[in-house]
């Protein structure tokens, strides 16, 4: 990973991902996004989002952009306009509101079936949040009642939280990077593949010419890669011949 | 949670929650859905009635789960949540109306208790019981002189005359001795109760408590000081009743009565201003924008305008069980729930039906409204004493007529009739006038008419002009093709025996025809014996000699030799030769 970072930070790409927070009105979204802002820039005071806003924070690696939409049901029809900026979700469920999970379910399959997201194999995170109310369901159990088994053709997880202290949401955060990261570097290994075939070929062009000076032992000191360098070598020498 | 397309609602509702058992029997009147928490999540408030004698109570729930529960004194006629004051945070008071009484629940705590004044009583009846006090007359006499009074009396008696009458002989001096010294007393009883805004349409204005009783009086109630701002008076019980308005500036009351009628009752009078009276009993009531819907025991359901003009009706599939409003402002929709015995409930936008939900078992109280913190959520608890919570999807929509067989959408685009002129003024006076004159001039045309008409017929018999032979000796059907485009044509006449067994010999066939249009090969023929029930075909050819472009008719006769009338006659309308025209 370190190799592709410093490409990266070569390359002057800076890994900035816009991820969409969705979810039921009252499921935390906002208390979320705010935990995850660093301490100062935190408020205190949480009202429900009119239409949506956009947060930045930075983790280790990644810098997010953050749509927080509101979740309000007149409001919910705003989401998909932003379906396709998105590079990964944040969905997040209230664990204690047992009642409104089929309106969570209903919201998530018609986000997955939307055309901008069906094709895509977009991130999702789950945060079940609100874990420290008392009748609260389990992230298993709000797992089951979401199917989310049925999502096969995206990389998801789902962390059970509490927003109001923080607990949980790290660990979401954390699984987060991997896929984006995998999914960032996709594109930065199609690159480096572009630029390493482009060496390889330069690399080639003086050593059919200087064959003859090669010393048997050069190879010994020389990695996997030249080897294969090599062995084109002979193959380029038995068609010239 | 099985899926939403299972309850054959076409995919409309969500279903959130279903406890078969959870153990609530109660009617719409009973339920209401309210912020009681005053945390922006509503709660629904229950008056169960328990098993009818006992059990009563008082439940609210809270999502899936039970919150509370208080025992109720007595059988809730109704309930509603209501904003008695102006205090903050704003959490409305829940009364309950169960016999006399009102009894008013603040945070869930009872806070007060209204009782309705008592009514009139029977002075000989209040002198009776006096004597009784006094130990002039035993319980005997009472119930002589108590059984006369109730025969003969303006007023009907108290209760306690009522249950003493009741009572066997060994029981009476028990009674009397226990209840001698108390005062008699009547009560009516609560059999509605509504809420009626005070002066802000406000969703969280205060209300004032509407309270229609078993004698035919409506009062309106102040909220804060529980003393009666209005009384009005019903020629009949009222058991329904919807209001709106607001007190201070204009409200109606629609009350539904046992005998049948609904009345509607308004500011400035203390007598109903409007009558519907109704073909059959009411079961349920329902304001849509200004126009009431009715439910009758008929199977049907009727809207009417709020001066009680009736609007149409629609014959439902099965008896009402209850009724209630689907209003989602945010939506601007407006419906009607109604619950059927057939285990649905049916959504009706005026008389359209718009979708169905089918129910596990018969729906006894329906309610809709903001739970929770979903706007769109149907409440409906069952029979057996279920409960059922279901959430209108935040993409369903209601096409008009999408389920509804019924008349097609032209049939309700108005037609520009044009306007009425003179002559149509003065044929209508005329025909106003002198309809009689009219109708026997025209009965005797019409018969004119038959009498002609049967005379051509039996011309055409008598002259054997018809391609069906009337003789009964020789019965002959026959019927004639022409092929061909011209100027040659073949002639084909096929001929029937329709006798049952009788052969007919010696026929012969002849044409009459214009000699300088047409030429025939033979216009004599000579036809074979005829079997019963065979088609002979006979054939010639006619040939048109005219270039023309001109065609005619052909006579076709059936002959019986020695005998000069034709037993058949058959015009045949021949083609235009177009073979001439090609050449």
């Amino acid at each position: 990973m370190g190799l592709f970072d410093k490409l990266a930070a070569w390359l002057g790409l800076k890994k900035e991902v816009n991820v969409l927070c969705l979810g039921l009105d009252n499921s935390g979204k906002t208390t979320i996004i705010n935990r995850l802002k660093p301490s100062n820039a935190q408020v205190q005071d949480i009202v429900p989002t009119i239409g949506f806003s956009i947060e930045k924070f930075k983790t280790s690696s990644l810098s997010f952009t953050v749509f927080d939409m509101s979740g309000q049901g007149r409001y919910r029809n705003l989401w998909e306009h932003y379906y396709k900026e998105g590079q990964a979700i944040i969905f997040v469920i209230d664990s204690a509101d047992k009642l409104r999970m089929v309106v969570a379910k209903e919201e998530l399959d018609t986000l997955l079936n939307h055309p901008d997201i069906k094709h895509r194999r977009i991130p999702i995170l789950f945060f079940a949040n609100k874990m420290d109310m008392r009748d609260a369901l389990t992230s298993v159990k709000v797992s089951q009642l979401l199917c989310l088994e049925n999502i096969k053709d995206k990389p998801w997880h789902i962390c059970a939280t509490n927003a109001l202290t923080g607990d949980g949401l790290q660990e979401g955060v954390d699984w987060l990077q991997g896929p984006l990261r995998i999914h960032f570097n996709l594109l930065l290994s199609y690159i480096s593949s572009a630029l390493a075939n482009l060496l390889l070929f330069v690399s080639l062009i003086p050593n059919i010419f200087m064959y003859s000076t090669v010393s048997p032992f050069s190879s010994l000191h020389r990695g996997p890669f030249h080897c294969r360098v090599k062995r084109k070598q002979q193959q380029l020498l038995r068609y010239c011949s | 949670m099985s899926s939403a397309e299972s309850s054959g609602d076409g995919g409309k509702w969500l279903d959130a929650h279903y406890d078969p058992v959870a153990g609530i029997y109660s009617f719409s009147s009973c339920l209401d859905l309210a912020d009681l928490s005053g945390d922006g999540e509503n709660r629904l408030v229950v008056g169960d009635l328990g098993s009818g004698s006992s059990g009563m109570k008082l439940k609210v729930y809270r999502g899936t789960a039970l919150m509370s529960e208080s025992t109720l004194l007595d059988l809730p006629a109704g309930l509603v949540a209501f904003f008695m004051d102006l205090h903050e945070p704003r959490i409305p008071a829940v009364a309950v109306a169960s016999g006399p009484c009102i009894y008013v629940y603040k945070n869930l705590r009872p806070y007060f208790k209204f009782t309705l004044p008592g009514l009139e009583i029977n002075t000989l009846e209040q002198d009776v019981w006096q004597q009784v006090r006094d130990g002039q007359i035993d319980p005997l006499t009472l119930k002589e002189m108590l059984e006369s009074i109730r025969k003969k009396a303006d007023v009907p008696l108290s209760v306690r005359s009522l249950n003493f009458l009741s009572l066997e002989l060994h029981e009476m001096d028990e009674f009397v001795e226990l209840h001698k010294h108390q005062p008699i007393k009547r009560q009516t009883v609560i059999t509605c109760i509504g809420t009626l805004k005070k002066n802000m349409a406000d969703e969280d204005g205060v209300s004032c408590l509407v309270i229609g009783t078993e004698s035919g009086e409506v009062f309106i109630l102040d909220p804060e000081a529980f003393i009666i701002l209005s009384k009005m008076s019903l020629p009949a019980v009222p058991t329904i009743m919807d209001v709106t308005g607001q007190f201070d500036v204009e409200f109606r009351i629609t009350a539904v009565c046992r005998n049948g009628n609904i009345y509607i009752l308004r500011r400035e009078s203390d007598k109903p201003k409007y009558c519907i009276e109704l073909s059959s009993h009411a079961v349920g009531l329902v304001r849509v924008g200004k126009n009431v819907v009715v439910g009758c025991t008929d199977e049907t359901l009727q809207g009417f305008t709020q001066k009680g003009k009736k609007l149409w009706k629609t014959v439902l599939a099965a008896p009402i069980t209850t009724m209630a409003s689907m209003d989602l402002p945010t939506r601007g929709f407006q419906a009607v729930l109604v619950g059927l015995s057939n285990c649905e409930v049916q959504l009706y936008r005026d008389k359209n039906l718009l979708s169905t939900i089918k129910t596990p078992d018969v729906v006894t109280s329906i309610c809709f409204g903001r739970y929770g913190r979903e706007d769109g959520t149907l409440i409906v608890t069952t029979k057996g004493g279920g409960l059922m919570v279901k959430i209108l999807k935040r993409t369903a929509t209601f096409d008009d007529r999408d389920s509804a067989p019924g008349p097609p959408l032209a049939q309700s685009v108005r037609l520009n009739v044009p306007k009425k002129t003179k002559l149509y003024v003065d044929q209508t006076l005329r025909e106003r006038e002198s309809g009689l004159a009219m109708h026997r001039a025209f009965q005797m045309d019409l018969s004119r008419l038959r009498l002609a008409a049967a005379k051509a017929y039996v011309k055409a018999l008598e002259s054997s002009l018809t391609p069906m032979s009337a003789s009964l000796a020789e019965p002959l059907k026959m019927n004639a093709v022409v092929q061909g485009l011209g100027p040659s044509f073949k002639l084909t006449l096929n001929v029937q025996n329709t006798a049952a067994c009788r052969p007919i010999m010696n026929l012969a066939i002849s044409f009459l025809y214009d000699e300088s249009l047409y030429r025939m090969r033979n216009p004599y023929m000579r036809i074979p014996l005829l079997v019963p029930g065979l088609i002979y075909p006979v054939e010639t050819f006619v040939e048109c000699t005219s270039d023309k472009g001109i065609s005619d008719i052909i006579k076709v006769f059936v002959l019986h030799e020695g005998r000069s009338s034709p037993l058949l006659t058959a015009h045949i309308n021949m083609p235009v030769s177009e073979g001439l025209t090609l050449n």
